[in-house]
């Protein structure tokens, strides 16, 4: 079976529904090989490598092969310096990271020490020297809302893998680090419809999450993980993007927007945009 | 009535205290000092961030225990060796956790009240 991906994917709305459109052909193959043909594709944005990860994740659990072919040499250049290429395909070929702007892919299992993913965040996202220079303070609570992410996707998703990625883009406007976290377990909408007891759009069940003190857990209180990460990405003039079903929840400059797309994902997508341009030296404000 | 020291840094590997399934041996050993009368002193020595999710298990259940009431939990439990950051985040979780299981309790009262409505009850 032979999927074309398409010349250009981005962090955007186009970019996702493109590779949720993929994801959906792959889901229902079974005992087969996948040929991706990337002859078509020119640019990819690598953080992206995280939903790709989902996409080879369904397929293997499905007991699909998985080949990429026809990959221009910039794509198959960005894969393996942020070790995607090498993590699924044993492709022991090294490249040098020389302008470091890669976040390296990781897929950490649902019975991985959580220590694992600690370190990486520390690691690859804010040991990254553009970072904007923050207060201890500030750090702190970026690092809490990161790995809140992460515990997010494995308690409300009961998923196998959580997969990470992340690119760094110093010739964009705001020099952008764009962070993708992605999970294959049960989604907002479905856990917020549990919930309820109805059937919510996928677009209100975003929303509904995201608001502080909300929470779908019933034994232990929930519902504050993400307040702060909206509270720096508007300082620092960021964006987050949640993808979950068909609705996409996008957090920037202080607004919300909501959009539905045309497929629904299984599981969740949250892209973090963080602003590297950003010269201001942060303190929250009670400090 | 003793003064029990609960180290979260045995609990985790590294100086972050991030997951709920290590909070939890924290939050049974703080529920049986409490039920014994004991002082709880909750102490953060080389913990360097601490996450909601993490507190909600080891300190916010706490809230929702029939056999405890909250201004006992609040005379209790008392936390050392903190930052900031992890002060900010433990008032967040008590405030938040007070809510919670209030809402749960009313919500519960509505149900039995709607319950014995249609049972012709009351």
């Amino acid at each position: 079976m032979e999927i074309s991906l398409p010349n250009n994917i981005r962090s955007n709305i186009d970019g996702y529904q493109a590779l949720i459109n993929i994801f959906n052909k792959c889901k229902v193959l079974n005992n087969t090989t996948v040929y991706f043909n990337c002859i078509y594709l020119t640019f990819f944005e690598a953080n992206l490598c995280a939903l790709l990860g989902c996409i080879i994740e369904k397929l293997h659990s499905n007991n699909c092969r998985v080949e990429f072919i026809e990959v221009k040499d910039n794509v198959k250049t960005i894969m393996l310096k942020n070790g995607f290429l090498k993590y699924y395909f044993n492709n022991e070929q090294i490249v040098e990271d020389t302008f470091g702007t890669t976040v390296k892919y990781l897929a950490v299992h649902k019975n991985d020490d959580d220590d694992i993913f600690e370190k990486y965040i520390i690691q690859e996202v804010l040991g990254k020297d553009n970072f904007p220079s923050m207060s201890v303070k500030l750090t702190e609570k970026i690092l809490t809302n990161i790995f809140e992410v992460y515990v997010n996707a494995k308690t409300h998703g009961k998923c196998e893998f959580i997969h990470a990625c992340g690119q760094f883009f110093p010739r964009n406007d705001n020099k952008p680090l764009r962070f993708t976290i992605v999970d294959l377990g049960v989604n907002i909408k479905e856990n917020v419809s549990l919930f309820m007891n109805i059937d919510v759009k996928a677009c209100e069940a975003i929303k509904w999450a995201m608001k502080k003190g909300n929470t779908t857990k019933t034994t232990e209180p929930g519902g504050l993980g993400l307040s702060y990460i909206f509270e720096f990405i508007e300082l620092n003039m960021g964006k987050v993007e949640i993808i979950s079903s068909n609705g996409i929840y996008i957090y920037e400059k202080g607004e919300v927007l909501t959009i539905e797309l045309n497929e629904e994902f299984s599981g969740t997508i949250v892209n973090f945009t963080f602003n590297l341009d950003d010269k201001k030296k942060y303190k929250l404000t009670q400090e | 009535m003793e003064t029990i020291t609960i180290g979260v840094k045995d609990f985790i590997t590294t100086s972050m205290a991030m997951s709920p399934e290590k909070a939890e041996p924290i939050f049974q050993l703080v529920k049986e000092n409490i039920l014994k009368n004991n002082k709880i002193v909750i102490d953060f020595k080389g913990v360097n961030i601490v996450i909601t999710a993490f507190l909600n298990v080891a300190y916010g259940k706490l809230y929702g225990l029939k056999e405890i009431n909250d201004l006992s939990i609040k005379e209790n439990v008392t936390f050392i060796n903190t930052t900031e950051s992890i002060n900010d985040i433990i008032q967040e979780v008590q405030t938040n956790s007070i809510t919670f299981f209030k809402n749960q309790e009313e919500g519960r009262k509505k149900n039995n009240l709607l319950e014995d409505l249609i049972d012709g009850n009351s």
